[in-house]
């Protein structure tokens, strides 16, 4: 029984002094993961700065503390801000700013944390891109023709004003601040619409008064067409017509040639049935034939025996 | 005269009381206080809860010391005159309990009502740092570290107030059970707050529940215990116990009379019941299992970070001590070194990805109609005109093709991605007419932004891979849509039109033709008529000729004559005597 106690108390003393070590370790030892940055503060101040990815040491809080920084590269968005441009355009352009952290002393006293680094960088990305964009015209950043497109000179330029600040300041290198969505305000949106709507009936209206105009055109060249085909016949039977009557002229004549007193009798006669009509009433007068006959037989060539009367 | 035992008891009544009013009091308040402030800064809800528990437990040892200081001038009194009548227990403690029970059921449900206090008070809201902060492992840690100090002095003063006797304070028990109380409440802080320093994941809100659980119970049994009293203090005219209405809680009594909740529990039910537990078999062997199981739970528990399952889509990349040091692990199990020595890392190498280009929150059923919304928003583009909008919608499908660029080159690579392919995207649009996009080939320029956003990717080293980039759709922003397809529709107008004049004209020309055929058939039908006649005629006139010939007058004669009876039959006709007329006579004809 004894035995056994004294066992527990060891046990216990054991696991007291594990707990102990455990405990000092997590307090000495840190490891500095790939890419990252830890800082060692004495008493507040910068004594050491450890790059190198592993296993480091250090003296227990609260003599040294730690501050680890990731110093991969970040990309953020900055906030939406409308701008104006030179030609007095309200845009919305969306940007974003890549950065990384440069001087990890400056940055954990300046800023200390991811969030209030990119708060400040917004700030003065926001600020340089409202500065630059008012130097230049909306034909800058939105161009059907691609000379006049300057939104890598803008970028540069934003670039250009905010990288020195922000390496001095808060030891922040930025790489790049890049424009990725060109928009306009939600008041303009409606106008825009409206305008769109306006050009779209403008471009309808043309179509149909175009298909309008063709057609009748083509009716019209139908119509010409046809005329032109019909009196072109129309001429064509006339000559063929006369062709015609000559050809039945000369026939006649051929044949009224050989005897022409024969002609002119049976013509005479022939008219004489032409004019006559159905209700025509004649007067014949007897010393023609046949009503000759009438003055008395002797004018059949013969003397009848009563003689003239 | 005095008795010196009582002299003694009187001394020991001071110093308690100055003991209990300067330290445990003051530090109660200030540490609650403190706990509570830090919490509502920094936006940690562990030391809020442990900051309502000590302000709790400062309100019930405040109700104990005025007691006390009662009790002490009570006894001044009795002390010169025996029958000289005491003044009843102070307002304050009376009304103490209530205040603090009713404080203590409503304070942790802070988070419910603190958004109606900050609407109304949007000028100044302390709450909105809780919401928004989010504390650094640093002070998290410095934290945790006091709550052990915190922790240690509840113990010592929860010794020091079970060693009072029950005959100089009877409510001292109570007050070592407070602290005990506290004693836990602060280790249990500790605990979490320390494996939060060490960035682990760990239900932080799991913890603040039961701890301000814990306080809502505990103020629940003060109100509960105030409104007895009062009520038996009516009716039965019981005298008020003072401070111990509020230090004696029965809860606190029943798990806190010793260190240990368990020996604490038994220990009362013996008390109570008479039914004594630790004699029981099973119980021993389990209050004896217990502490070892806990222990190797804890180790077994932390050597298992040792094996590592590698998903199928996976790979895991291993830091030793932060640095990179190995081939990446392959998908399977593998056995590391435990937390925090080996850390793994997992890359879903071979998972696709899908991110929206071009918009935002897709609508699942929605059809991808021009006029209906299929999103729940769209990026209005603006175009080369500046003043024309596009929406475009696509999704880009993509896999991490290097882990190691993936894990190392940027913090936020997937972010990086979406941004990089909006900007693709305005690229692309910013020096298009909307014609001219919309007369766009689709696939080329699908193919087009994927080839440009994979560019973009490599020149930055983030390790993605395109798979592919859907263009499913690229058209006028919704609102003018419909007039866009309207002008489709009077396109089509137009062509109908020219159709219908084509059609006119092929209606009218084959009429033409058979116009032109039928007089041309007529002038032939006319002419071969015409010939066919005057060649009769002719013919005919030959044969006349021939009688002709024989005998001319006799001919001549005939067909006068034959002539003359055609036109004669039937028709009226006079015959006149030529005589007449050669006699110089008229002849009249009246109708």
């Amino acid at each position: 029984m004894k035995n056994l106690r004294v066992d527990r108390e060891n046990f216990r003393m054991a696991v007291g002094v594990l707990v102990v070590i455990v405990i000092l370790l997590s307090s000495i030892a840190f490891s500095v993961r790939e890419r990252h940055t830890a800082l060692v503060m004495r008493f507040g101040k910068l004594v050491r700065v450890e790059a190198d990815p592993g296993l480091h040491w250090k003296l227990p809080w609260p003599i040294d503390k730690l501050v680890l920084i990731d110093g991969r590269r970040r990309v953020f968005d900055t906030r939406h801000s409308e701008m104006l441009t030179r030609d007095k355009k309200n845009v919305i352009l969306l940007s974003y700013a890549s950065w990384q952290v440069a001087d990890a002393e400056l940055f954990y006293k300046a800023v200390g944390t991811i969030a209030e680094a990119e708060n400040k960088l917004d700030g003065i990305v926001t600020n340089a891109k409202i500065g630059v964009l008012g130097r230049y015209d909306l034909s800058a950043l939105v161009s059907t023709n691609p000379e006049e497109l300057r939104t890598d000179a803008i970028e540069a330029e934003i670039l250009g004003s905010v990288k020195e600040s922000a390496r001095a300041k808060y030891g922040i290198d930025v790489g790049q601040v890049g424009f990725k969505r060109l928009s306009l305000p939600e008041e303009n949106i409606e106008s825009v619409f409206d305008q769109m709507r306006a050009e779209r009936a403008k471009v309808a209206a043309g179509l149909r008064a175009q298909g309008e105009r063709d057609a009748a055109v083509l009716r019209a060249e139908t119509d010409l067409e046809v005329a032109e085909v019909v009196a072109t016949a129309r001429e064509e039977a006339a000559k063929v017509r006369g062709e015609a009557e000559a050809q039945a002229a000369e026939i006649y004549a051929k044949a009224h040639s050989a005897a022409p007193e024969l002609f002119r009798i049976v013509r005479q006669l022939q008219s004489l049935e032409k004019v006559m009509g159905a209700d025509s009433t004649l007067i014949m007068r007897t010393d023609k034939a046949p009503f000759n006959v009438l003055n008395g037989p002797e004018e059949l060539g013969f003397e009848p025996l009563g003689g003239r009367n | 005269m005095a008795d010196p035992t009582l002299e003694i008891h009187k001394q020991d009544l001071a110093r308690l009381r100055r003991v209990t009013g300067w330290v445990t009091l003051t530090g109660s308040w200030l540490f609650g206080a403190t706990s509570l402030g830090v919490g509502l800064w920094f936006g940690m809800r562990v030391p809020i809860a442990i900051g309502l528990f000590f302000l709790l437990q400062a309100a019930v040892l405040t109700g104990f010391w005025i007691t006390l200081r009662w009790r002490q001038e009570a006894f001044a009194i009795r002390l010169e005159d025996p029958t000289a009548s005491i003044r009843g227990v102070p307002v304050v403690v009376r009304t103490l309990p209530y205040l603090a029970g009713v404080l203590a059921i409503t304070l942790p449900f802070y988070s419910d009502w603190a958004p109606l206090v900050a609407d109304a008070w949007a000028a100044f809201d302390p709450w909105a740092r809780l919401r928004e902060l989010d504390s650094d492992a640093a002070e998290t840690q410095v934290f945790a570290w006091g709550l052990v100090v915190v922790a240690t002095l509840s113990a010592l003063f929860a010794q020091y107030f079970a060693t009072i006797s029950r005959e100089l304070a009877p409510e001292a028990r109570g007050a070592a059970c407070w602290f005990r109380a506290g004693t836990w409440m602060a280790l249990a802080g500790a605990v979490s707050l320390f494996v939060r320093a060490f960035d682990k994941p760990w239900e932080e809100g799991l913890t603040t529940s039961i701890l301000l659980g814990i306080v809502v119970f505990l103020g629940g049994e003060l109100t509960l215990r105030a409104l007895w009293t009062t009520w038996s203090s009516f009716y039965s005219r019981e005298p008020h116990p003072g401070g111990r209405v509020a230090t004696d809680l029965f809860s606190l009594e029943l798990l806190c009379s010793r260190f240990n909740p368990l020996g604490s529990l038994f220990d009362v039910l013996a008390e109570a019941f008479g039914i004594d537990l630790r004699g029981a078999w099973a119980l021993t062997f389990m209050r004896r299992a217990l502490a070892p199981l806990a222990g190797g739970l804890l180790v077994v528990g932390w050597l298992s970070t040792s094996f590592v399952v590698v998903e199928g889509s996976d790979v895991g990349l291993v830091e030793r001590f932060g640095k990179l040091d190995r081939e990446p692990l392959r998908p399977g199990l593998h056995f590391v070194l435990p937390w925090p020595m080996h850390r793994v890392t997992r890359v879903p190498v071979h998972r696709v990805q899908t991110i929206p280009i071009g918009f935002t929150g897709a609508r699942e059923d929605a059809s991808m109609l021009w006029t209906v919304e299929h999103a729940e928003e769209e990026y209005k583009l603006l175009l080369g005109d500046g003043r024309d909008l596009v929406t475009v919608n696509a999704s880009l499908h993509y896999r991490i093709g290097d882990p190691f660029a993936y894990a190392y080159s940027l913090q936020n690579p997937d972010e990086t991605l979406a941004i990089l392919a909006d900007r693709v995207l305005m690229q692309r649009t910013v020096g298009r007419s909307l014609d001219g996009v919309l007369s766009e080939n689709l696939a080329a320029f699908g193919a087009e932004l994927e080839q440009a956003i994979q560019g973009a990717s490599d020149e930055r080293n983030l390790g993605f891979e395109i798979v592919d980039l859907t263009l499913v759709g690229l058209h006028p922003p919704v609102s003018v849509a419909a007039d866009y397809q309207a002008v489709v529709a009077a396109r089509v107008d137009q062509t109908t039109k020219v159709l219908e004049a084509e059609a006119y004209h092929e209606r009218e020309r084959p009429k033409a033709d058979g116009k032109v055929a039928d007089l041309e058939n007529g002038a032939h039908a006319h002419r071969v008529t015409r010939l066919a006649t005057a060649l009769g005629e002719a013919t005919a006139f030959q044969a006349l000729r021939a009688s002709y010939v024989a005998d001319p007058e006799l001919f001549a004669l005939v067909r006068y004559l034959q002539s003359v009876e055609a036109q004669l039959t039937g028709k009226k006709f006079h015959v006149i005597d030529h005589t007449i007329e050669e006699a110089g006579g008229a002849i009249w004809l009246l109708e």
